[in-house]
């Protein structure tokens, strides 16, 4: 009862105030929500896709002679294989042979089954299929007859009625059952699919160990939306069935594989929204916090007054909580309306996408902590007479203040950071053979404490500004305040509690804008490196025949940079080696200086350029032979010559080069036969690019684009799409960075209208009230600007450091999306006019309704 | 009823020092009227603050019906107030997002009572029935100062401790406020008024005179 | 000579509907240099919706006002004391002084000598660094009057300026103000509950219900 005629008064009476800080706790239920949703929906579509990918779920390879099994989950399909020794055609009088290769079986609707495992390039399915290297090899096209060596038996004919492509060769050619750590094995280069009908007619008689048998099975794909727990299921079932087939059979389980890959991605994605998303989170809730407690003198005096009339710590409590349950509630319900929003805009659909408990959990973080700033001053120890006092005059700076908790902070921070950033740290381990992959949570106490600690040394920074600081700030004030500006000064300085935590709000909204674009941006930078690396460059083109010159006459083109190829022997080991031209290879592709330990791109390939035998190693190279810069070493090629070169430098990194250990020549001295052209375009889009070549080349030449490579670049961080968690994070920096800066000081400027409305009673005009209110405004936005920018720059540079070891390869500088910055400095200098605007209009009200009113 | 021995109030603020109250004793019968009179700064405000246990004297003790009401804790203190002090600020009495009578209301329930007769008596005899559904931001500076003891009165304290109720009344209108104090006194409550008023040392049973802290 | 304030049939009506309070009507009235008057009336009578209309703080809603003598623009040039706290919280004494005279355009420290000069003519220049809330009753009282008297208004309007002050003093400040007043050749309006106080001004208005009634 007495709650409510409390709660009614409130809401008749102090609408305005309640709504606004309404309008803060759904902000801080808003953004962590809406994360939670990013975060569920990313898995899911993580698990997803991996599914998608996967051609066939597993391949149950029978041992020899094992009876059929009983009964296999989801559809399962049997396919053959046998050994072929080599397949032969005639073609014009001219007979084309082949090595060795494999004859499937297939039943007569695999390819309806399984639809990814093949696909046809001519011809049609009904009959023996070509695969696509064997009829480039034979000559062979639809209608042509292909004759096989059949081991043990006599040669065979058979008619091809299509050419296919086999994308999943890799998975379909495995050997099941080979532990995780071997060499993958290389699909056969000659593939013959026939009808099951004709494979048994023609390898029903060969000898048991040529021919083996697989059941290919598609699983029923309603799985968790969890990668990880996905996972789990899958091969936890794989499992299960080969125990069931009691040493009959083993499976191999590729999508358990995919997911397992899809189940580190997630972890990634989890860690950005970990390192990205809870600043923010934790910003929103220390947002709702300072809403909430910008009521706290007229609360306090109210409560001085509760507390005089005998009123019990329940009581005061009681409506202290009710005055914020209202607020919280509100806020909550209309945060999760604002988060159900954000999903629609991003995911097309409303609701929060198997997120409901994030959303519950931070509607209900946010009603908790708007409580919780409520309680202190309501179980507070103040007598009656302090608490009635409206300006805090305590000079005792809080305790961390005092023992210099920020400094601290900010030096453990570096001296984390310097542990987590060294060389050989890893942030995410898949230990080999275990199903649990592990992360290292140490890596965020760096940023963690950064962040802890430059909120709290911008706060001090604020207070010493405010406090012994005065003198500057009415330098500063002199232009907009003029003769006011030691009374506004004045003024200032004895509001410096809630203003320093207004500044040092606003301040750390603007860190974590900048921090989440540069971070963002950088990362979106390596994106494209990442993808230029795996493809070369903006196109490149292989197996053709077609020169340099006839490449760069294609529309679109504006320089091609030949990129020869070869093998070559170190010792034992078999590495690929590349063949540059010194002189124009930088002007095609882009090559980072981080590729280079010990010297920039440019010196290194000037290096290559003096000496033309100089060679370029991997590190693991140099360790393993103890090299030193002009060392000999001598390569046996491919074809069987031995050349001398000089060790030159060390090379992590190479367009279109594989992850591990290779070799970089002078394409001249080198002399290799495969060549790869590298193909920038004059700002055309690759793709379109690309296909112009296709055209141009024929179907012979393989041509790829950065843009398709971008898409399908393999596992890691950077293959996580981020698009939905920048989004959102960059949306609600935005919104918070408006918020900490219009929103606060609006609450702030309600708090003071008496001492507005006072002043104009003494003559103050319009022009003089703003005096107050635009110094403070520019102390606000000046303080969050300068100080919020260098905090954001500093945390982006550790965040991106820190993430090092998972951008591969590591970015030469940071990215910075000066439009988004732009946006954040309009729509926050906005959101500094506004509430200014609305303060002075309001100060300039008749004085008499605010006095009467109050 | 009231008990106060050798109290001391320093306010600290800087180097300066003000002092307060400089070792006061009051003693206060049920029933009986005592007036704290003196000049603008004597201290008068600042006793009445320790001695309803608003505040804390930095030397002395204060008693309400033998209960040690100084350095408390805050939910100790509550609660005696609750049940045997009423108090009347300077300025400042209303809760301003209540009305006049939701004001009265609240201090009733906040002390565990129900009154409803008893609101509508004293907002009758303050003169106040006609605005009971004001907002105090709408009340007029005598209107403002009758309310407060109209919700100091709410819950019948045995003690009722008045800074200036009349500083802002004439004579006509402090009539009726200074009989209701002086009933409230016959149903022996002790009553401690801070006032410059002649009327208010007339009706008073005892005058203490304040001069810089000291009783005079 | 040129009045400062003048009122014709003036009514202020606070709500509306079967809410409306009338507070005051018809109030014709003028203020000359010089004039000083009293104010005097039961609680509720209107006292200080008058005032506040007087000094141009509240519109009527019914009648004209206008202050001929300062060209119509009040604002800045007259004195105001509240009935009840009106100091700005955030400054301290000498500060609150000061501001009239520094949102005219002196300069601070001129601004600030005067403000010492006035809080020491009221007997609080002792008190010049403290806040509002370091202040008694009294003091803040005074304070707000020094703040007037710093301020050479051409109308001075105080509301009950001698509620928490003892007799003695509250006579002290009405002399001040009336003596200020003289010197400034400005009109003095002062609304008051206490018969000794009105005994020192030449001229007394009573009201009664909201009217005028000399
Ligand atoms: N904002 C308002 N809304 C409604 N009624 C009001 C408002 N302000 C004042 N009143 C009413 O108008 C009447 C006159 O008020 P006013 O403050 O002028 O009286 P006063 O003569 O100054 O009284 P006092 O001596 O008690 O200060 C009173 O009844 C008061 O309740
Ligand atoms: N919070 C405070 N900090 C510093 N000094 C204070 C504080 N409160 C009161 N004082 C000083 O203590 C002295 C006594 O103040 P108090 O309010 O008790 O006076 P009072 O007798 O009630 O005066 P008045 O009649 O003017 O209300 C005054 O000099 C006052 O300035
Ligand atoms: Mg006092
Ligand atoms: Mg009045």
């Amino acid at each position: 009862m007495l709650t409510l005629i409390w709660l009614r008064g409130l809401l008749t009476r102090r609408t305005g105030r309640l709504a606004a800080a309404a309008a803060g706790v759904a902000m801080a239920v808003a953004l962590p929500a809406a994360l939670g949703m990013f975060l569920a929906s990313a898995k899911a579509t993580m698990t997803a896709r991996s599914v998608q990918r996967v051609a066939v779920d597993w391949q149950v390879e029978m041992q020899p002679g094992a009876a059929t099994p009983g009964r296999l989950p989801g559809v399962s399909r049997r396919v053959d294989f046998a050994a072929v020794g080599g397949f032969e055609a005639r073609q014009a009088g001219q007979t084309l042979t082949t090595g060795a290769g494999q004859a499937l079986g297939l039943p007569a609707d695999y390819t309806t089954t399984f639809p990814g495992e093949l696909r046809l390039l001519t011809g049609t399915l009904a009959g023996p299929l070509l695969a696509q290297q064997t009829a480039a090899n034979l000559h062979a096209t639809p209608g042509s007859t292909v004759i096989l060596h059949r081991p043990g038996l006599p040669d065979a004919q058979v008619r091809v009625t299509g050419i296919v492509e086999l994308p999943e060769a890799d998975s379909l050619f495995q050997k099941v059952g080979a532990p995780a750590t071997a060499q993958p094995q290389a699909p056969p280069d000659n593939v013959l699919l026939l009808p099951a009908a004709d494979w048994h007619h023609l390898f029903d008689t060969s000898p048991p160990d040529k021919v083996r048998t697989q059941f290919h099975v598609r699983l029923d794909h309603a799985l968790p939306p969890d990668p990880a727990a996905a996972y789990t299921k899958v091969t936890g079932a794989a499992r299960n069935l080969e125990a069931g087939l009691a040493g009959t059979g083993l499976v191999g389980d590729n999508l358990g594989a995919a997911l397992g890959a899809a189940r580190e991605d997630a972890l990634y994605s989890q860690l950005l929204f970990l390192f990205l998303g809870v600043p923010g989170a934790v910003l929103a809730i220390l947002l709702t916090a300072t809403v909430t407690r910008s009521g706290a003198v007229r609360r306090s005096a109210e409560q001085a007054l509760l507390r005089t009339r005998g009123a019990s710590r329940t009581t005061f409590l009681r409506l202290a909580l009710a005055e914020t349950l209202a607020v919280g509630v509100t806020g909550a319900l209309s945060g999760l309306a604002v988060a159900a929003l954000t999903g629609w805009a991003l995911y097309g659909s409303p609701g929060f996408g198997g997120a409901a408990g994030w959303a519950v959990a931070a509607a209900a973080l946010g009603l908790l902590v708007a409580c919780a700033t409520v309680l202190p001053s309501a179980l507070g120890s103040a007598t009656v007479t302090a608490a009635r006092r409206p300006v805090a005059t305590g000079t005792r700076s809080p305790a961390w203040l005092r023992y210099g908790l920020d400094l601290w902070l900010v030096a453990a921070a570096l001296v984390v950071f310097r542990l987590t950033s060294g060389n050989g740290y890893h942030l995410v381990l898949v230990p080999e053979g275990l199903p649990q992959i592990s992360v290292d949570y140490w890596a965020f106490t760096g940023p963690a404490l950064l962040w802890a600690g430059a909120g709290l040394l911008i706060w001090r920074l604020t207070r010493l500004l405010l406090g012994p600081g005065r003198p500057i700030v009415t330098r500063l004030a002199r232009p907009l305040a003029a003769g006011l500006a030691g009374t506004v000064t004045a003024t200032l300085a004895r509001q410096r509690g809630p203003l320093s935590r207004t500044m040092t709000l606003a301040a750390l909204a603007v860190a974590f804008a900048v921090s989440t674009a540069v971070f963002d941006a950088t990362y979106r930078q390596q994106a494209q490196v990442d993808a230029e690396l795996t493809n070369g460059a903006d196109v490149t083109a292989t197996q053709t025949t077609a020169s340099e010159r006839q490449l760069a006459a294609v529309p679109g083109v504006s320089r091609v940079e030949p990129l020869q190829h070869g093998f070559a022997y170190v010792g034992a080991d078999l590495q690929d080696v590349y063949g540059i031209r010194p002189s124009t290879i930088l002007s095609a592709t882009h090559l980072q200086d981080t590729y280079f330990p010990g010297g920039t791109a440019r010196q290194v390939v000037d290096r290559l350029a003096r000496s033309p035998d100089a060679l370029l190693v991997s590190q693991e190279t140099v360790n393993d032979f103890q090299l030193h810069l002009g060392d000999m070493i001598r390569l046996r090629m491919q074809d069987g010559r031995t050349v001398p070169f000089h060790y030159a430098g060390i090379v992590t990194e190479f367009p279109t080069a594989p992850r591990d250990s290779f070799l970089v020549a002078n394409a001249s001295y080198l002399a290799a036969s495969d060549t790869t052209y590298l193909i920038a375009t004059d700002g055309t889009a690759p793709h379109l690019v690309a296909d112009r070549l296709r055209a141009r080349l024929g179907p012979g030449a393989k041509v790829s684009d950065v843009e398709t490579t971008r898409r399908v670049v393999g596992s890691s961080l950077t293959a996580v799409d981020l698009t939905g968690l920048t989004a959102i994070e960059l949306g609600y920096g935005l919104a918070l960075a408006a918020a900490a800066t219009g929103l606060l000081l609006i609450l702030g400027f309600t708090e003071r209208r008496r001492t507005f409305a006072l002043a104009r009673v003494l003559g103050a005009r319009p022009r003089q009230l703003g005096a107050f209110i635009w110094t403070e405004v520019t102390l606000a936005g000046l303080g969050a600007a300068v100080l919020g920018g260098a905090t954001g720059w500093a945390l982006a540079q550790m965040l991106v450091t820190v993430l090092t070891g998972v951008f591969d390869p590591a970015p030469d500088h940071l990215a910075v999306p000066w439009p988004y910055l732009g946006a954040v400095t309009g729509l926050g200098l906005t959101a500094l006019l506004a509430a200014g605007t609305v303060a002075v209009r309001a100060a300039s009200r008749p004085p008499l309704t605010v006095l009467r009113d109050l | 009823m009231l008990e106060a021995e050798e109290l001391y109030r320093f306010y600290r603020s800087g180097e300066e020092e003000t002092r307060a109250l400089r070792g006061i004793s009051l003693k206060v019968a049920p029933g009986e009227v005592v007036a704290i009179s003196g000049p603008s700064g004597s201290g008068k405000s600042t006793l009445l603050s320790c001695v309803a246990g608003l505040d804390d004297p930095d030397g002395g003790i204060v008693r309400i019906a033998g209960q040690r009401i100084s350095h408390r804790p805050e939910a100790d203190k509550a609660r005696l107030r609750a049940r045997l002090v009423g108090v009347l600020f300077q300025s400042g009495n209303l809760i301003e997002h209540l009305t006049l009578a939701q004001n009265v209301e609240l201090a009733q329930r906040v002390g565990g009572r129900r009154d409803p007769a008893h609101r509508a008596e004293l907002l009758d005899r303050l003169g106040l029935s006609a605005r009971a559904g004001a907002w105090p931001s709408r009340l007029s500076g005598g209107e403002a100062a009758r309310a407060g003891l109209a919700v100091a009165l709410a819950n019948r304290p045995s003690l009722l401790v008045a800074d200036e109720p009349t500083g802002e009344l004439d004579r006509r209108s402090e009539g009726p406020v200074l009989d209701l104090i002086r009933d409230q006194a016959r149903s022996h409550t002790a009553v401690v008024i801070a006032s410059h008023s002649p009327a208010v040392r007339r009706m008073a049973d005892r005058v203490v005179q304040l001069r810089d802290g000291r009783v005079a | 000579m040129t009045e400062v304030v003048r009122c014709r049939d003036v009514a202020r009506t606070y709500g509306r509907g079967v809410e409306a309070v009338v507070a005051v009507h018809g109030i014709t009235c003028a203020l000359r240099p010089g004039d000083q008057v009293a104010i005097t009336g039961p609680s509720g009578s209107g006292k200080t919706t008058l005032l506040h209309l007087l000094a141009g703080l509240d519109r009527p809603t019914a009648g004209t006002i206008g202050w001929p003598a300062l060209d119509d623009r009040p604002r800045g040039r007259i004195g105001v004391i509240f009935q009840g706290p009106s100091l700005l919280a955030p400054l301290d004494a000498a500060e609150n002084v000061a501001l009239p005279l520094v949102i005219a355009g002196r300069p601070d420290g001129e601004a600030r000598r005067e403000a010492l000069r006035a809080l020491n003519t009221v007997g609080v220049a002792a008190l010049a660094a403290k806040l509002p809330q370091q202040l008694s009753g009294g003091q803040a009282q005074r304070v707000a009057v020094a703040r007037v008297l710093a301020g050479s208004p051409s109308l001075i309007i105080a509301d009950e300026p001698t509620g928490q002050l003892d007799s003695a003093l509250a006579l002290h400040v009405v002399e001040l103000l009336t003596d200020v007043a003289g010197r400034l050749g400005a009109a003095l309006v002062v609304a008051t509950h206490d018969p000794l106080v009105a005994e020192l001004l030449p001229l007394r208005w009573e009201m009664r219900d909201g009217a005028l009634a000399c």
